[in-house]
C-alpha cells in the first residue's frame, strides 16, 4: 500500500507534461541583401521591384525596406539595346512603358541594377519561346436560386513535354474594367497539369447575384511561365506554410534558397499569355 | 537448468592441437557475483569430484578430446547445477549458481576473461548482456535494448527518445537489424520511443560498428544482432513486467523435458485504453496502439543436432476516429513486421559444426486519409510493403592456430514500391496509380577465417562476395574484411581494420520526426547500391585495481560512403499521398550523393564489483554532399554532433536496493533555419499591377544545416527493490527520466503569433516519473 501511495505521490507531482518555449535563440546574423523581384510579359509594361531583405525576428516594412534610389537597366541581349526604369510613384517600383522597349517572345533580357553601397546586380531572363493556346472552352451552367454558376471545360495545347521548364496558369481576363466571372481556380491546375483538361472539379466561376438575363463575353487567357518563374513560384506556394521552416513539423522537406539574382535575391522571369473569348448565357 | 549466469570462457591457451583438454571451472553467487567457496563440482568422464576454494576455483581437470562428459554443482546454499559438457579446447567456465532464494533474470555472461576485450580478436564492437538493459534507467520505465546501446560512444540517436540510431556517421537506415539472424526493415513502437525488441527475451546482443565480419552484409554502417532465448527444458516459467504504457509476459514451457520446448512472449501497450481515441469539436484526437508477439519452438533432436523454430510480429497502429457520425475524418497508419525462421544447427566433429536458416518475412506500412462530410466522400490510401525469402548457411570450422566460417547465402525480395488510390465522389474523380512490383534476387558468399600467426599476433581475413539484381541491371560486390589484433601483453593490444560494405535498398525517411513513414527503395538502373569503406585503429587495454577489473578502449575511424540517398529539398513522405511520387518516381523526389565521417571513440568501463559501469565518449565528424542539394556544397547532416558523452552507474547497495544512473551529453543537431526575409508580390497575372498589399514572406534559408541547436544532456535515475515471496520474486523500479527537468530542444520553430518573427524550441520530455514492477512466478 505504500508503494502505491508513494507512486500516486510522484505521479501527482511530477506527471503533467508541458510545453516549454524558450524565446532566448538567437538567429544568425546575415548581412541584408538586395531583393530583385521582375516578371516581364509583351504587352504590359515592364516592372521591376527593388527592396532590401530583412533580418528573421526584425519587422518587415515595406517602407523602410524599399530602395528608392536604385539605377535599374534592361538590356535585350539579342539585339544590345538597352532601356532605364524610372522609379514608380510606389515604393520600390521601377518601370517603363513597352512603347519604345518591346518585350518579345523567344529573346533574352539582363537586367543590371546599381545600388550604392551594394555589389553591382545581374539576372538574365529568356522569355518564353512558345506560347501553349487553348484548343476548346465549353461552359456548363446551372441555376440555383441566388443565381447562375458557370463551370469552364477547358481544353489546352501544351507546348513541351519538359515539365520542369515550363509553367502554365488560367485566368480571366476583365472586359471594360471588372471582369464578368468571379472564382478561382484549383492551384493544382496552375502548377501541374499537362496537355490539361481543366474540368468542371478544377475550377468554379459564378455570376453576379442577380437573375439579368444578359449575355456576356469572357475572355480567359492562358499564362506560359518560363522556368524561373516555376520554380520561384513553387517556394513561394511552400513558404506561404510557415511549418516548412520547422525542422520537424508537419515532416516537410526544408526549401532550399532559390534566386536568379546575382548578388541578391528574387527572381527575373518572363511569360506569354494567348487569349480565348467565349460567349456566356444565362 | 538451475543456472543463472552461465559463461563459457573460450580463451585459448594453446592453439596447438592436443590430446587431453584442460577445463577449469570457477564458481560465482549469481546474485552477488562473489566466488562461491565449498562448492562440490562432480565430472562423469573421467570421474573426479572437486571443491571449489575461497576464490571458487577448482583444481584443473582433464578429459579427453572427444568424450561425453557431464557436470554437476552442488552446494548446501544454491540450487544444484548439471549439464552435459562439450568443449572441443582448453576452456574456463564460469559458473554462477543460483541461490535458493530465486532471481529474476536467466542470462547468458558474455564477459569471460578479465582480461577478453585484450585477447579477443574483435574490434569496434559492442555487447551487452540482459541485466545491462535491465539495469539502464529509461523513458516510462520500458527497458530497450536501443536506449542501453546508445550510451555506448560511436552510437547516437537521431532524436531524443527515439529508437533510430546512427553509428558512425550513417544514417538509421544503414543499420542491419537483425533479430535471430532475420532482417528487420523497422524496430519502431509508438513514433520510436520504443524499439521492438521485447527486452524479457534477450540473450545476446551485440552491435557492430566497423571490422565487420563477413558473414554481415547488406548495410554499411553497423550490425546489430539480437539473439532470443530458448525456453527452459525443465522447468514452466511465468515472468512479467507490468508498466505504464506498456505490460509484457513471457512463458517457458518444456513440452517435452530436455527435448522440446516453447517460449510465447508478447507486449501490449494500454495507451489506447488510458487515452481513448475522441473527437473534438474541431479536430479528431488518434489513438495510438502498438503490440508485439515472439514465439520460439526449440527441439534438441540429438546431441548433435538441434531445430528452432521462431515466429514474430509486430504492429503499430495510428487512428483518429470519426468527428461524429455524419463528419468523417479519419486518417490511419499502420506498420508491421512479421518473421518465421526455422533454423538447424548441427554438430560435426570437434572441428566441423553446421548450421543452416530459412526465413521469411513481411514488412508493409500503409496510409489512409478518409473525409466525408455532407454527402462528398474522398479518400487516399497508400500501401508499401517488402518481402523477403532467405535461406543462408554456414559452416564453422577450426583446426590447431586457425579457425573460420564459410557461407553461402540468398535472398528473394519482393518490393511494392506504392501503390496510391484516390477518390472523390463529389469530383466523381478516381485515381489508381500502382507502382510495378520489383522483384530482387541476392546471392553471397563469405569466407572469414582467423589465424593466428604467432602468439601476439593474430590476422582475420574474410572476404564477401555479392550478387545483386535489381529490374534489368546487375551488380557485383567485392567486399574484403580485413582485421590484424597485436597483444603486447596480457594487458594491452592494438587492433586495427578495414572492411568494405554494400548497401542494395536504400531508405527515403523523413527530414523530421522518426514516424516510421518509411519508404524503402532497392538499387536500381538510375539509383546504384551504397558502398562505404571503413578504416579503423584501435587500443585496448584491461587492468584490475583491487579486484576490480577495468577496460579501457581508444578507437579512431574514417569511413567514406558513396550512393547514399535522400529525399530532394522540399519533398517528404507527404508526396507519398500526391500524384508526385507517381509521376517523378523514385528518382524525381530523391538525390543520390556521399558523406563521409570520422571520429574518435573512447570507452572505460568498470566490470565487477558494487558499483558497475561506464563512460564513453565520442568525438566524431560527418559531411554529406548532394549535386541537387545546398548547390552541391558540403554539409553536416542533422545527426552530426561534435561532442557525445555518456555515462552509465549502478550500484548494488544491497540484496534488495539498487540505484541506477545515466547521464548524457551531446553537442546539438545541425538544423537549416531561414537567415532572411523578404516579400515577393502575388503574382496573379490577372492584374495589370504589381499589388503591394498581397504578399506573402519567403524566408532565405542559405546553406543546409548550418544551425546548430543547444546541447542535449539529460540524467535518469532509477531504484530498484527486490523482494522474494512465496510465489517467487518481484522486483518494483522507481524511475525519474531527465532528473532535474532539463528543457532540451526537441525541435525548433518559428513563431509568427505576435506579429515578428521568432525561433522558439519545443521540449516534450519534462521530469517524467515512472514505475513498474517485474515478477518471476515459481512454479516448481
Amino acid at each position: 500500500m505504500r508503494y502505491i501511495l508513494l507512486v500516486l505521490s510522484f505521479l501527482g507531482l511530477f506527471s503533467c507534461v508541458r510545453e516549454n518555449l524558450i524565446d532566448t535563440i538567437d538567429f544568425p546574423k546575415t548581412e541584408k541583401k538586395i531583393v530583385v523581384i521582375g516578371a516581364i510579359s509583351m504587352g504590359d509594361s515592364i516592372q521591376v521591384r527593388v527592396s532590401k531583405s530583412s533580418g528573421i525576428g526584425e519587422l518587415y516594412n515595406d517602407t523602410e525596406n524599399a530602395v528608392n534610389n536604385a539605377n535599374v537597366r534592361l538590356i535585350n541581349l539579342t539585339t544590345n539595346e538597352s532601356v532605364e526604369l524610372t522609379r514608380w510613384k510606389r515604393n520600390s517600383l521601377y518601370s517603363v512603358s513597352q512603347k519604345n522597349f518591346k518585350i518579345k517572345m523567344a529573346e533574352k533580357y539582363q537586367l543590371v541594377i546599381n545600388v550604392p553601397n551594394y555589389p553591382t546586380i545581374y539576372s538574365v531572363c529568356q522569355m518564353p519561346t512558345k506560347a501553349a493556346y487553348f484548343e476548346s472552352i465549353l461552359i456548363h451552367t446551372t441555376k440555383n436560386s441566388k443565381g447562375y454558376n458557370w463551370y469552364p471545360f477547358f481544353t489546352w495545347k501544351d507546348i513541351t513535354l519538359d515539365r520542369e521548364s515550363t509553367g502554365y496558369a488560367i485566368i480571366f481576363k476583365a472586359i471594360n474594367g471588372n471582369p464578368v466571372l468571379s472564382g478561382m481556380i484549383r492551384s493544382i491546375q496552375e502548377r501541374d497539369r499537362v496537355n490539361g483538361i481543366c474540368t468542371y472539379g478544377d475550377s468554379f466561376f459564378t455570376n453576379r447575384d442577380e437573375n439579368s438575363g444578359e449575355i456576356y463575353w469572357q475572355t480567359f487567357g492562358l499564362v506560359t511561365y518560363n522556368d524561373v518563374m516555376k520554380k520561384f513560384f513553387q517556394i513561394r506556394d511552400l513558404s506561404e506554410d510557415i511549418n516548412h521552416y520547422s525542422i520537424l513539423s508537419d515532416f516537410k522537406g526544408i526549401i532550399p534558397e532559390y534566386t536568379n539574382i546575382q548578388n541578391g535575391l528574387g527572381f527575373f522571369g518572363g511569360y506569354v499569355v494567348t487569349d480565348k473569348t467565349v460567349l456566356i448565357r444565362e | 537448468m538451475y543456472l543463472l549466469f552461465f559463461g563459457l570462457l573460450s580463451s585459448v591457451f594453446s592453439l596447438n592441437a592436443q590430446k587431453k583438454i584442460l577445463i577449469q571451472i570457477s564458481v560465482f553467487d549469481s546474485l552477488t557475483r562473489e566466488p562461491v567457496e565449498g562448492a562440490f563440482v562432480h565430472f562423469t568422464n573421467p570421474k573426479k569430484s572437486f571443491s571449489s576454494d575461497i576464490s571458487g576455483k577448482i583444481k584443473p581437470y582433464w578429459m579427453g578430446y572427444y568424450d561425453e562428459n557431464q557436470l554437476q554443482i552442488k552446494h548446501v546454499n544454491y540450487r544444484s547445477f548439471k549439464s552435459d559438457l562439450f568443449v572441443l579446447k582448453d576452456t574456463n567456465i564460469a559458473i554462477f549458481l543460483r541461490p535458493y532464494f530465486s532471481t529474476l533474470k536467466e542470462v547468458v555472461v558474455t564477459a569471460k576473461k578479465y582480461n577478453e576485450i585484450v585477447t579477443n580478436h574483435e574490434m569496434s564492437t559492442v555487447t551487452l548482456t540482459a541485466k545491462q538493459i535491465q539495469n539502464t534507467p529509461s523513458l516510462a520505465g520500458e527497458k530497450d535494448l536501443i536506449k542501453t546501446l546508445l550510451l555506448m560512444p560511436g552510437v547516437k540517436s537521431e532524436t531524443e527518445g527515439s529508437s533510430s540510431f546512427n553509428v558512425r556517421g550513417g544514417g538509421s537506415d544503414q543499420n542491419l537489424l537483425l533479430l535471430n539472424g532475420v532482417t528487420l526493415y523497422s524496430s519502431n513502437h509508438l513514433f520510436g520511443f520504443l524499439s521492438t525488441f521485447n527486452s524479457d527475451i534477450i540473450q545476446d546482443v551485440k552491435l557492430i560498428k566497423g571490422a565487420f565480419p563477413a558473414q554481415y552484409g547488406g548495410r554499411l554502417s553497423s550490425v546489430l544482432d539480437v539473439s532470443t532465448k530458448e525456453a527452459d527444458f525443465e522447468n514452466l516459467k511465468i515472468s512479467g513486467t507490468v508498466g505504464l504504457i506498456a505490460s509484457r509476459l513471457t512463458i517457458e514451457a518444456p513440452v517435452m523435458t530436455n527435448k522440446l520446448s516453447v517460449l510465447l512472449a508478447g507486449r501490449r501497450t494500454y495507451i489506447d485504453f488510458l487515452f481513448p481515441a475522441r473527437s473534438s469539436p474541431t479536430e479528431p484526437v488518434p489513438q495510438f496502439v502498438f503490440n508485439d508477439l515472439n514465439a520460439k519452438i526449440s527441439w534438441k533432436i540429438n546431441p548433435n543436432n538441434k531445430l528452432s523454430l521462431f515466429l514474430y510480429s509486430d504492429r503499430d497502429k495510428i487512428s483518429t476516429p470519426p468527428l461524429d457520425s455524419t463528419n468523417i475524418k479519419n486518417y490511419t497508419l499502420l506498420w508491421k513486421n512479421q518473421i518465421a525462421t526455422l533454423a538447424w544447427n548441427r554438430y560435426i566433429n570437434p572441428n566441423f559444426s553446421w548450421s543452416s536458416q530459412g526465413s521469411f518475412s513481411d514488412y508493409t506500412m500503409f496510409l489512409e486519409n478518409k473525409e466525408a462530410k455532407s454527402g462528398n466522400y474522398m479518400v487516399d490510401t497508400f500501401e508499401t510493403s517488402i518481402r523477403d525469402l532467405s535461406l543462408k548457411s554456414t559452416l564453422d570450422y577450426q583446426k590447431n592456430n586457425f579457425e573460420g566460417k564459410l557461407g553461402i547465402s540468398y535472398n528473394y525480395r519482393i518490393f511494392n514500391p506504392g501503390g496510391y488510390f484516390h477518390f472523390d465522389k463529389n469530383l466523381k474523380q478516381s485515381v489508381n496509380f500502382t507502382y510495378p512490383l520489383n522483384f530482387i534476387h541476392e546471392f553471397s558468399f563469405f569466407s572469414q577465417n582467423s589465424l593466428q600467426i604467432s602468439p601476439a599476433f593474430n590476422a582475420n581475413l574474410g572476404l564477401r562476395a555479392g550478387w545483386y539484381t535489381g529490374g534489368d541491371k546487375t551488380y557485383f560486390s567485392p567486399e574484403p574484411r580485413v582485421s590484424l589484433a597485436y597483444q603486447f601483453n596480457e594487458k594491452s593490444s592494438i587492433k586495427t581494420s578495414f572492411t568494405r560494405m554494400q548497401q542494395n535498398v536504400h531508405l527515403l525517411t523523413n527530414p523530421g520526426l522518426g514516424v516510421p513513414m518509411d519508404l524503402w527503395i532497392p538499387a536500381n538502373n538510375a539509383i546504384p547500391p551504397e558502398i562505404a569503406n571503413q578504416w579503423s585503429i584501435g587500443y585496448f587495454r584491461a587492468k584490475k585495481i583491487e579486484g576490480s577489473v577495468f577496460h579501457f578502449s581508444a578507437e579512431a575511424y574514417y569511413k567514406t560512403m558513396n550512393g547514399v540517398v535522400t529525399y530532394k529539398d522540399g519533398f517528404s513522405s507527404n508526396d507519398l499521398l500526391s500524384e508526385t511520387y507517381f509521376k517523378k518516381g523514385w528518382a524525381g523526389i530523391s538525390s543520390v550523393g556521399s558523406s563521409n565521417a570520422y571520429g574518435m571513440e573512447l570507452f572505460l568501463e568498470k566490470k565487477t564489483g558494487r558499483f558497475t559501469g561506464w563512460c564513453g565518449y565520442t568525438l566524431s565528424w560527418v559531411k554529406q554532399r548532394f549535386a541537387d542539394i545546398n548547390n552541391g556544397e558540403e554539409f553536416y547532416p542533422r545527426f552530426d554532433k561534435r561532442h557525445d558523452l555518456s555515462l552509465l552507474v549502478n550500484y548494488k547497495i544491497n540484496e534488495k536496493w539498487s540505484v541506477n544512473t545515466s547521464w548524457v551529453y551531446s553537442s546539438g543537431q545541425a538544423i537549416t533555419l531561414p537567415n532572411q526575409a523578404y516579400r515577393p508580390p502575388e503574382f496573379t497575372f490577372m492584374k495589370p499591377n504589381i499589388p503591394v498589399n498581397e504578399m506573402v514572406t519567403i524566408f532565405s534559408t542559405g546553406k543546409r544545416n548550418d544551425f546548430r541547436m543547444i546541447p542535449f544532456h539529460r540524467l535518469n535515475i532509477s531504484v530498484q527493490h527486490t523482494k522474494m515471496h512465496k510465489w517467487g520474486q518481484g522486483i518494483f523500479e522507481f524511475g525519474l527520466y531527465n532528473a532535474y527537468n532539463r528543457n532540451n530542444p526537441f525541435y525548433y520553430f518559428l513563431d509568427t503569433q505576435t506579429g515578428t518573427v521568432k525561433l522558439k524550441s519545443m521540449s516534450i520530455f519534462p521530469l517524467l516519473p515512472s514505475v513498474s514492477y517485474s515478477f518471476l512466478l515459481n512454479t516448481h
